[in-house]
């Protein structure tokens, strides 16, 4: 009755539950689930305590005392005191653990046991462990031993025992220990000798999985410092170096020779200045570093900016700055504004700083001190200041003018030595028109009065001269003559740069073009005071130079003058030089055109007189007739219209001489 | 030289598209003095280098854009030594900026302040630097810091030695 009671009240070991009435689904209810693992991973420490014992046999002391070592070995798994036993949760049981042969003997047997197999077994199947397997990760196996197993461990135990029983009797055999070495050993150390010193607790290094050596100590197994992570540190005479550290050191070594710096921008290298010596970037192309000469700086050592610096001589000489800046300034060169608020800018003459210490101010009014009111202020009175100022300077430099010069002529064509003027003719084609171009800015220095000064001097060169003996059928000279040629304040007729230019440009011609001009009759267009065609008659059969009535007396004058200094050179017959008057677009039957060659420096001026200059020249020319202007650039839109004009009725070619 | 180099004005008869163009020093030297309250950006390179020619096409994109605050030239390296010696020039292409004849620096985070080497990532990188030198040398200021961000800087190496 009571069995079938008891048969009947079978509860599941892990959720407590009625087994008869539910069966087998209560398996796979989450609490009996969790239960299950919580008791199967105990039991699983509980049999591992036990079976430790297999592995790692201990022999119980014939007299009944258990090894110390042993117990507290399993004390780490399970605390047991000597006569301990042993509860089996699966079959229900207590083992004794009595002593017997070896420690935990009984347990191990027990465990061996079929019965518990079977226990295992059926345990296995009614709390449904199958079914939290994954969960589990342990092996049926585990909780219970074999039997071949359990035979070896009973082999292994005998074999123990016999060992055991051989060193006892070994033992007896040992004779007692003499009673010197006794004495010695007692006695105290002598002092000469030194304590031997104990090795260190020597620890394996421990490798983990990713290869991470470790060690307890801190030291290695060779005796160095060994920090976690297998960083080690070691002598400079251990160092066993790669070829790439020995290159660098090399790279070190020879730029601290050299002195170079590798560049940051954070840090400041020597104020005094320093250049870049080798440059690297992506994608950025290198020119090589900069060769400077021995005196000169760049940005970095805060030298004078190449804006800033005066012009030399040579940099004058050259045209293009100046036709760039007319052109880029539009075509009346428009003033610049020098002051203003918000950005000033203190300039001097021609753009170049007025000072050495140039510096534009900038955002005058915009102070950080006071109100903006006074800011202004001060800012209107200094600009009131420094307009005055440049008003005075103007008076001063007014005053020292330099001494008797060529007045009206620019300072270039003081330059225009003949050399550069033969330099050029050899790119002249079939010409027609000869360019000349000067700069406004350099006539405006001088005041209108001072261009009618003196009487200017030109000097025939003796080259010149003699070529045009030669054409004539005279001798060479040994020297030559100076025309001096006078200019007029009333009539405004002074020579122009085109005059002079032309008249140089005709003295370089060869001795092939001055046969052509021999026996042509020549015809000048705006004389003025003649000097191009006085120069030009030396080489023509005949000349005729013409000008408004208002120039006359000054141009009767000069042609008389110098038409008497060049017979000199030439012989009488070789000149003819007489000057007329000419109204531009009048009846000029008189001249009896046509004629073979026609001269203008500097008509191109207005554009008004254009179409009666045009007349002019379709007048007096014929279709052989070759014409020479010489014009001076100073308005873009004249030189158009002019081109325009004449394009209608001339054929043209240009040249310039520079 | 011709005749017509007078006429050829450099803002209007030239083609509209393409960047001007300066030659010599004294070009350089005119339009740096007399460029008045706008910046002035010259670009030294060569114009068949491959970055020179990307540069050349984002300022050839904003310059309508941004005529009124700046002004765009182009020059060759290899034409004017002075001005190359002068302000160090070893990578091309190297933009200088202007203001007034005050040559403006910037802090760009690489090793030159003095110039800006490379091209540039963005057109829109390209005004903000202008409006940022525009404004600060409005007020008064010759050095800026870059308002680029650094992935859009153009990184490069130099060696310096001592003049």
């Amino acid at each position: 009755m009571s069995e079938k009671k008891q048969a009947q009240w079978r509860f599941c070991r892990s959720c407590k539950r009625n087994l008869e009435q539910r069966g087998n689904e209560h398996n796979y209810t989450k609490k009996h689930k969790d239960n299950l693992i919580q008791k199967m991973n105990q039991i699983f420490t509980d049999v591992k305590g036990q079976k430790y014992f297999l592995n790692h046999i201990t022999l119980s002391a014939t007299n009944g005392e258990t090894s110390s070592v042993a117990l507290s070995n399993a004390s780490a798994l399970k605390p047991t005191s000597e006569d301990t036993s042993w509860y089996c949760f699966i079959c229900d049981v207590t083992v004794h653990n009595e002593k017997t042969n070896a420690v935990g003997f009984e347990a191990i047997k027990h465990l061996a046991s079929k019965s518990h197999h079977k226990q295992v077994d059926s345990f296995w199947y009614e709390a449904g462990v199958g079914i939290v397997h994954n969960q589990l990760k342990l092996n049926k196996q585990k909780f219970y031993i074999k039997e071949d197993r359990f035979q070896q461990f009973i082999i292994e135990i005998k074999k123990k025992r016999k060992e055991e029983e051989e060193k006892k009797e070994e033992e007896k055999d040992v004779p007692p220990i003499d009673e010197k070495i006794i004495a010695a050993a007692l006695a105290p150390p002598p002092e000469d000798i030194q304590e031997i010193q104990k090795p260190a607790k020597a620890y394996e290094t421990v490798y983990n999985a990713s290869g991470i050596a470790q060690n307890g100590t801190g030291f290695n197994e060779e005796g160095n410092r060994v920090w976690g992570g297998g960083i080690v540190k070691v002598k400079r005479d251990m160092w066993l170096s790669w070829p790439i550290d020995e290159l660098e050191d090399e790279l070190d070594k020879r730029k601290v020779e050299l002195g170079i710096v590798v560049g940051k921008a954070s840090e400041t290298p020597s104020s005094s200045g320093f250049r870049t010596v080798h440059a690297t970037g992506e994608n950025l192309k290198s020119l090589g570093a900069r060769v400077l000469a021995p005196g000169e700086g760049n940005v970095h050592s805060g030298a004078v900016p190449p804006w800033l610096k005066s012009k030399s001589d040579l940099q004058r000489a050259t045209n293009s700055g100046k036709m760039f800046a007319i052109a880029h300034n539009g075509r009346r060169g428009r003033a610049l504004k020098p002051q203003k608020l918000g950005a000033e800018l203190v300039r001097g003459e021609n753009g170049v700083a007025a000072s050495k210490n140039f510096l534009p101010k900038f955002g005058g009014v915009w102070q950080l001190n006071g109100s903006r009111g006074d800011n202004r202020r001060d800012f209107l009175e200094n600009r009131a200041v420094q307009v005055t100022e440049k008003k005075e300077e103007k008076e001063e430099e007014e005053k020292n003018f330099p001494a008797p010069m060529m007045s009206n002529v620019s300072e270039r064509s003081l330059r225009i030595n003949l050399q550069s003027i033969i330099k050029l003719s050899k790119y002249l084609l079939s010409l027609r028109f000869v360019t000349l171009i000067t700069s406004m800015a350099d006539r405006n220095k001088r005041s209108y009065k001072e261009r009618f000064r003196d009487i200017v001097d030109f000097q025939l060169p003796l080259e010149f001269i003699n070529r045009c003996r030669s054409i004539k059928g005279v001798s060479p000279a040994s020297h030559s003559a100076i025309l001096a040629i006078e200019q007029d304040t009333e009539s405004a007729s002074c020579i122009w740069d085109a005059s002079l230019v032309m008249s140089s440009w005709f003295c370089q011609q060869d001795e092939e073009i001055l046969r052509q001009w021999k026996n042509s009759r020549c015809l000048e267009i705006g004389s003025g005071c003649g000097l191009s065609g006085i120069v030009m008659s030396a080489t023509c059969a005949e000349m005729i130079a013409t000008d408004l009535g208002e120039v006359m007396p000054i141009l009767h004058r000069n042609v008389d003058k110098s038409g008497s200094i060049l017979k000199e050179l030439l012989g009488a017959d070789g000149v003819n030089i007489k000057s007329q008057e000419l109204f531009w677009g009048n009846d000029c039957s008189a001249l009896s055109p046509p004629f073979d060659i026609i001269i203008g420096s500097d008509i191109v001026y207005e554009i008004q007189a254009f179409d009666l200059l045009v007349k002019t020249l379709r007048d007096l020319s014929g279709p052989d007739t070759i014409i020479y202007i010489s014009l001076e650039h100073r308005w873009k839109d004249v030189e158009r219209f002019f081109f325009a004009e004449i394009d209608q009725h001339f054929v043209y070619d240009l040249t310039s001489t520079r | 030289m011709s005749f017509l180099r007078g006429d050829q004005t450099i803002g209007t008869h030239q083609m509209s598209g393409l960047l001007r163009r300066l030659r010599n020093k004294e070009e350089i030297d005119h339009v740096i003095l007399n460029t008045e309250d706008k910046v002035l950006v010259l670009r030294f390179g060569e114009a068949n280098d491959i970055t020179c020619m990307r540069l050349d096409e984002t300022l050839r994109k904003t310059e309508g854009e941004l005529s009124k605050m700046a002004e765009i030239f182009v020059i060759e390296a290899t034409d004017v030594p002075d001005y190359t010696n002068y302000f160090d020039i070893t990578l091309i292409p190297a933009t200088i900026f202007f203001f007034n004849t005050v040559h403006l620096k910037c802090d760009y985070g690489t090793p030159d302040n003095t110039k800006w080497i490379g091209a540039f990532h963005t057109k829109q990188d390209l005004i903000d630097l202008i409006e940022c030198f525009y404004r600060g040398a409005m007020r008064g200021k010759p050095i800026i810091t870059s308002p680029i961000i650094p992935s859009h800087v153009p990184q490069y190496t130099l060696l310096y030695m001592d003049i």
